[in-house]
């Protein structure tokens, strides 16, 4: 065929063409467009927690309720100061945050609305915000863990100031150094300790060359290898390992308690705030009391082997008992507001990760 | 007035001056302009600074020193091995050397954080390295980490990019100049080295540059093998930090310039890449060589493939028996990766295509800065551009509706791998012969249904090469990804990354394979073969 | 310049590849030290198999190649290629684009086991390019020389190492038709002039002729007839030598009772070979500028090509035989003239028995 022809022939098929071409470029704008939570029926979440630990009550929340929960995941503070430039910028993006500990709530306090009292009062008064603004969901505790292949109990100190004084644990230190459960530990110490004694602790530490992690199941899965020897974390994740394990025998790993009263243990809470500025409250308050309900409690109970915090749910039986509201020693209102000062004192002695 | 004594002459035709600007070039030149907008971006946010100088330099020095270390050493070893493992495929008389060329490189399917993770899982306790070594009673190496670790990783995966150009020209290469040099007094091997080397240095230089380009860029695998690079100041400090951030961003776009330039240089005074005449070499014998030479073949494919892969399929395997792995999970992610890299592979080649046009048809300055635009998106990291992106929709007025939305992802995907499909286009603008179009102009007045009904059909082979490349280079993607996601939106880059990080690896496996799957696919449609029936 | 003549002898050489018939089959000759041989054929003809045997850059399966009275190819020799001071032209120059013309040219001066101190290199170079007529251009890199400074500069490249033979594959085939007439012509001159024994390869007959003091024409791997360019026009050894190497006209006739003639539609026509039996049939090979006309009424012209130098007549005559002629453009005709035709009395025929 001539060139003419055939290409009369194309131009005949012109309406075949350019009907799939609008219908392309429709989907592009339709697609284009999502994104945010336009939905009714719909909340954003930022989480400090991980997608592991999280993901499956989330789930479960969106099976009974029907409301979809948009998560993004990420570091605590991380997600604090988005959550601040957000609301320098004028904007609201998250209905609901979730931190790993109540360290991080300080910074965003002016974002943060109050709760309502019925939210408040599911938890004892000590494991909630004064001024209302956030409340606990979990009790956990600092622990030090540890490779059973490569080190004796024995050898474990009872202090952690003691493991940091000690040349033996060089370069065997996992430690998150961006954690925020790790900085609300370092601020603790500020409280308890004093700056001078918790820069001193922060230096030697890192004198030990501690191997950074990017978080926590980090560090423990990389104690379990056998890549360092322990590292300072929370206590369930360890209990997580053996849950996941089919032997027991198959987890290299242990959870070591420090004394009653040192740092090293600092028990702390992970913590839910409900966005000033949400168009949401209701949909996110739904949220935050499923949490504290029962199935949210045992859920944090025997699934992820925290401390639940709601009176009348019990831990998992193979997590050491301890009494959430006995906690005096540290008022987790102090922890509130101390996170600035102490990202700049880990960043100072090299340990941000 | 007419001279009736001067027979009268034809008007000369109008020459159309090539000064003035047509409709696409201005569109094009647009584009251009929103492909620079971050890298001018973190330029001018680098100059804002609010830190002490001496406190930024000190954050960045280290990284920056480590960043450059790790780009110079695998380029360097993933030139080497390129290039010897082309010479060996196409020279010579390597058994299956067919079979090696296209197998060899399969390594590019692996994202290098996937593959990262592969390794640390394979050399965790349980893992098939771990176990093999056992086996062989050699103790497995506790720590699978730093420089040593990130080297031989990304080695491993960035070869190819060398491979594929240097093979290329060596099989175009006829055996004139060899034979001249023969004929001149040279042995073979002299010859080899004085007139193919020389001919195959440009391709060496550009899969060096390339490879080197990608370190850069690196963010997932140098996070899990815990080496610290300027990605992660970029990444860590972001929020608290923004002018450390930036600082590091822009450190990282002079880099990626140097790095260019240099290449250019070198580059410098050799030939353009014409046919050399002749016939097809002669097969270098290799004698006994063959059997440490097709070890080394299997080596290279053992480690950048074979091993990385049996690794997350032994802990995919073991989770599916175990029950705690479900390919049900893995279905909104998968969903999602392939709708946003579907969406991105569009949005490129249509954005891309008037620039191409540009280019062909109508080369001049204006075109090439458009394209030299598109280009560089390519040399700057995919972090520096989503940093950029994420600020802008944050802070600048006017572009807040894009802020954690999809639209925003996809615009970064475009910026970075605008500069895949801005080749494949100029090859299909180049499909539509002028003659072709003269003659549809001739039959069709109406410009837009001319392009619709014959520009685009002949260009389609070009422009869905094009897209299936920017797909590929999107199921990859990591850092951007990470960056730019809206809530909620999950890929399977993601949820592999989010899974490695914290040591799953039996739900991770799964996910990774699945996206090794999606990579292979389209590798094999886009650059297997077409190498294969060259 | 101080040169070693070499004459190249080729014996009983057979090259054939994996899987394929012979691609030289059972070829002999000998070239002259200083003459130009030009090996003619159409594509493959074995021509530049042969050529590249004689290199060393393919292994002969049978046969002798000796260089100088030197074995360089035989049943129990072999003496690689950069061993014997054998230059080569390649058809696209082969030029090293990464160096410049006077890196080119001396290229071959580098080599293990030449001798040469830098100055000695400097000077053979200015000498090629005095030589090549290419002076001033020894910065410059190959891919800003024309087409026809390329050639030359691969010529003056392998001249360089004073090479006993020179062997040129089509080396004028990637030129412009026009340009090829004025390079063919100044190689040709450069040859001359340096003495060289030179053997190249060519498929176009005009070039074989002009350049070629002997030409061998190459069919199917063998060589059909090595000669003069004269004898090769004059007398073929086959008929398809005789259109090969030039436009043939077969007229057919009866030999003459003394066999010293041939009576043909052209009348009678003196013959050249030996004798043939008197009264057979036989085909007189009469070339069209052989061809007289004048006019008359025994054949009528058919086609008429204008070269401007002459003109080419296409003749049917009563009896059906299509002629050629080539005449002078003095008289031009036109197509349905009538003419009559004889030979040109001075030139004598050969023939060949009738089909």
């Amino acid at each position: 065929m001539t060139l003419g022809p055939k290409l009369a022939d194309m131009i005949k098929n012109y309406s075949r063409l350019s009907t799939s071409i609008a219908s392309v470029i429709g989907l592009v704008v339709v697609a284009t467009a999502c994104g945010g939570d336009d939905d009714d029926n719909s909340i954003t979440l930022y989480s400090g927690r991980s997608d592991s630990l999280l993901q499956p009550i989330i789930d479960r929340f969106e099976d009974e309720t029907g409301i979809d929960v948009d998560v993004k995941y990420g570091d605590s503070a991380d997600l604090a100061l988005l959550i601040d430039e957000e609301a320098s910028a004028g904007r609201t993006e998250a209905d609901v945050y979730l931190s790993q500990s109540p360290g991080a709530m300080g910074f965003i306090d002016d974002a943060l609305a109050p709760l309502p009292q019925s939210t408040l009062d599911l938890v004892d008064s000590t494991t909630r915000d004064d001024d209302g603004r956030w409340v606990g969901l979990s009790g956990r505790q600092r622990v030090l863990v540890y490779n059973t292949d490569l080190v004796d109990p024995s050898e474990l100190p009872t202090s952690v100031f003691d493991l940091v004084a000690d040349a033996r644990w060089s370069d065997q230190i996992g430690v998150a150094g961006g954690n925020g459960s790790f900085q609300d530990f370092v601020t603790a110490m500020r409280f308890t300790e004093g700056e001078d004694a918790t820069a001193r602790f922060l230096g030697d530490l890192a004198a030990l060359d501690p191997v950074p992690y990017q978080n926590n199941s980090a560090i423990v899965a990389a104690i379990g290898r056998g890549e360092v020897e322990v590292g300072l974390t929370n206590h369930y994740y360890n209990f997580r390992a053996l849950d996941e394990a089919p032997n027991d025998d198959d987890v290299a790993s242990a959870n070591h308690v420090f004394a009653d009263g040192d740092p090293g243990a600092t028990l702390i809470v992970s913590a839910a705030a409900i966005l000033d500025g949400t168009d949401d409250a209701d949909l996110a308050q739904q949220f935050i009391e499923y949490l504290l309900s029962n199935d949210g409690q045992t859920y944090f109970a025997e699934e992820t082997f925290e401390y639940p915090l709601v009176p009348g749910v019990s831990p998992a039986g193979n997590v050491p008992p301890i009494e959430f509201t006995d906690v005096g020693a540290i008022d987790l209102e102090d922890l509130d507001g101390g996170l600035g000062r102490t990202r700049e004192m880990i960043a100072a002695a090299g340990l941000e990760s | 007035m007419t001279d009736l004594a001067t027979p009268p002459r034809l008007p000369t035709p109008r020459r159309t001056p090539i000064a003035s600007p047509t409709p696409l070039l201005v569109v094009g030149l647009a584009i251009g302009a929103v492909f620079a907008v971050p890298a001018v971006y973190v330029a001018i946010r680098a100059f804002d600074v609010d830190r002490p100088l001496d406190d930024t330099y000190q954050e960045v020095v280290g990284p920056l020193w480590r960043t450059v270390q790790l780009g110079a050493l695998v380029s360097v070893s993933a030139a080497a091995i390129g290039t010897l493992l082309a010479w060996a495929t196409v020279r010579t008389d390597l058994p299956l050397r067919r079979f090696w060329r296209m197998a060899l490189i399969l390594p590019l399917v692996l994202p290098s954080f996937v593959g990262a993770g592969a390794f640390i899982a394979g050399l965790a306790p349980g893992g098939i390295i771990h176990d093999a070594l056992d086996l062989v009673g050699i103790t497995p190496p506790r720590r699978f980490r730093g420089l040593g670790a990130s080297w031989l990783v990304l080695t491993v995966f960035t070869y190819p990019y060398v491979l594929l150009p240097v093979s290329a020209r060596l099989v175009a290469l006829r055996s004139n100049q060899e034979e001249s040099a023969r004929m001149l007094g040279f042995g073979p091997r002299q010859a080899f080295i004085r007139t193919t080397l020389p001919a195959i240095r440009p391709a060496i230089l550009a899969g060096g540059l390339l490879v080197f380009l990608y370190t850069l860029s690196e963010f997932g695998a140098v996070q899990l093998l815990g080496y610290d690079t300027l990605t992660r100041v970029v990444f860590s400090t972001r929020r608290d930090d923004p002018s450390t951030s930036f600082a590091a961003a822009a450190t990282l776009l002079v880099l990626a310039v140097a790095v260019v330039a240099l290449e250019r240089r070198l580059r410098g005074r050799s030939s353009p890449d014409g046919r050399v005449a002749g016939v097809a070499h002669r097969p270098t014998e290799l004698g006994w060589r063959k059997v440490p030479a097709t070890l080394t073949c299997i080596a290279v494919l053992g480690l950048g493939l074979l091993v990385p892969v049996l690794s997350l399929a032994t802990w995919a395997g073991r989770g599916i028996q175990n029950g705690t792995v479900g390919f049900g999970e893995l279905v909104t992610p998968a969903l999602n990766t392939a709708v946003v890299a579907v969406l991105a592979a569009i949005i490129t080649v249509a954005v891309v295509l008037p620039i191409a046009v540009e280019t062909t048809r109508r080369p001049r300055v204006a075109s090439s800065v458009a394209a030299g635009a598109v280009l560089g998106g390519f040399a700057i990291p995919g972090l520096v551009i989503a940093l950029a992106l994420a600020v802008i929709a944050l802070r600048v007025t006017g572009f807040g509706w894009l802020y954690q939305t999809l639209g925003l992802l996809v615009i970064g995907y475009v910026i970075h791998f605008g500069s895949q499909a801005l080749a494949s286009s100029e090859q299909a603008v180049r499909a539509v012969p002028d003659r072709v179009r003269e003659q549809a102009q001739l039959l069709e007045p109406n410009a837009w249904r001319r392009a619709a009904t014959v520009e685009f059909p002949l260009m389609r082979p070009g422009l869905v090469a094009g897209g299936g490349l920017v797909m590929l280079a999107t199921l990859k993607e990591l850092p951007a990804t990470l960056l730019l996601a809206p809530p909620g939106f999950v890929t399977l880059a993601t949820e592999i990354w989010g899974g490695f990080g914290e040591g799953f690896y039996a739900e991770t496996g799964a996910a990774s394979l699945l996206l090794i799957a999606l990579s292979t696919a389209l590798t094999w449609l886009l650059v297997l073969r077409p190498t294969a029936r060259r | 310049m101080a040169r070693d003549r070499a004459a190249v002898g080729v014996s009983s050489v057979s090259v054939s590849y994996v899987g394929a018939r012979r691609a030289v089959d059972d070829v002999s000759f000998v070239a002259e030290p200083g003459s130009i041989t030009a090996l003619l054929g159409p594509s493959g003809c074995g021509k530049t198999s042969l050529l590249r045997a004689i290199a060393g850059l393919e292994r002969p399966t049978d046969g002798a190649i000796t260089v100088a009275d030197r074995v360089v190819s035989g049943p129990r020799d072999w003496v690689k290629p950069e061993h014997r001071n054998i230059g080569m032209v390649f058809q696209d120059g082969a030029l090293f684009p990464h160096l410049t013309v006077a890196d080119n040219i001396a290229f071959g001066l580098k080599a293990a086991g030449v001798r040469a101190s830098r100055s000695d290199r400097d000077a053979r170079v200015a000498e090629l390019l005095t030589l090549v007529d290419l002076v001033g251009l020894g910065d410059r890199l190959p891919d800003t020389l024309s087409g026809g400074q390329q050639q030359r500069v691969a010529l003056a490249r392998s001249l360089a190492p004073n090479p006993s033979v020179l062997l040129l594959d089509e080396p004028f085939s990637a030129l412009d038709a026009g340009l090829r007439i004025h390079v063919r012509a100044e190689v040709v001159r450069i040859l001359r002039e340096v003495g060289v024994t030179s053997i190249f390869v060519t498929h176009d007959q005009d070039e074989a002729f002009v350049l070629g003091d002997r030409v061998a024409v190459m069919r199917d791997g063998r060589i059909e007839q090595i000669g003069s360019p004269d004898e090769l026009y004059r007398l073929p050894v086959d008929r398809w030598v005789a259109g090969f190497v030039g436009e043939a006209n077969f007229v057919p006739g009866t030999s003459s009772i003394d066999a010293c003639c041939a009576e043909t539609s052209l009348g009678q026509i003196p013959l050249t070979t030996e004798p043939i039996s008197s009264g057979s049939a036989i085909d007189v090979l009469v070339r069209p500028e052989q061809i007289l006309m004048s006019p008359g009424d025994a054949a009528e012209v058919v086609s008429v090509e204008y070269y401007g130098h002459d003109v080419r007549y296409e003749l049917l005559l009563d009896d059906g035989t299509r002629l050629a002629a080539r005449t002078h453009p003095d008289r031009l005709l036109t197509r349905g003239d009538r003419v009559s035709i004889a030979f040109d009395g001075d030139a004598v025929a050969t023939v060949f028995p009738s089909r």
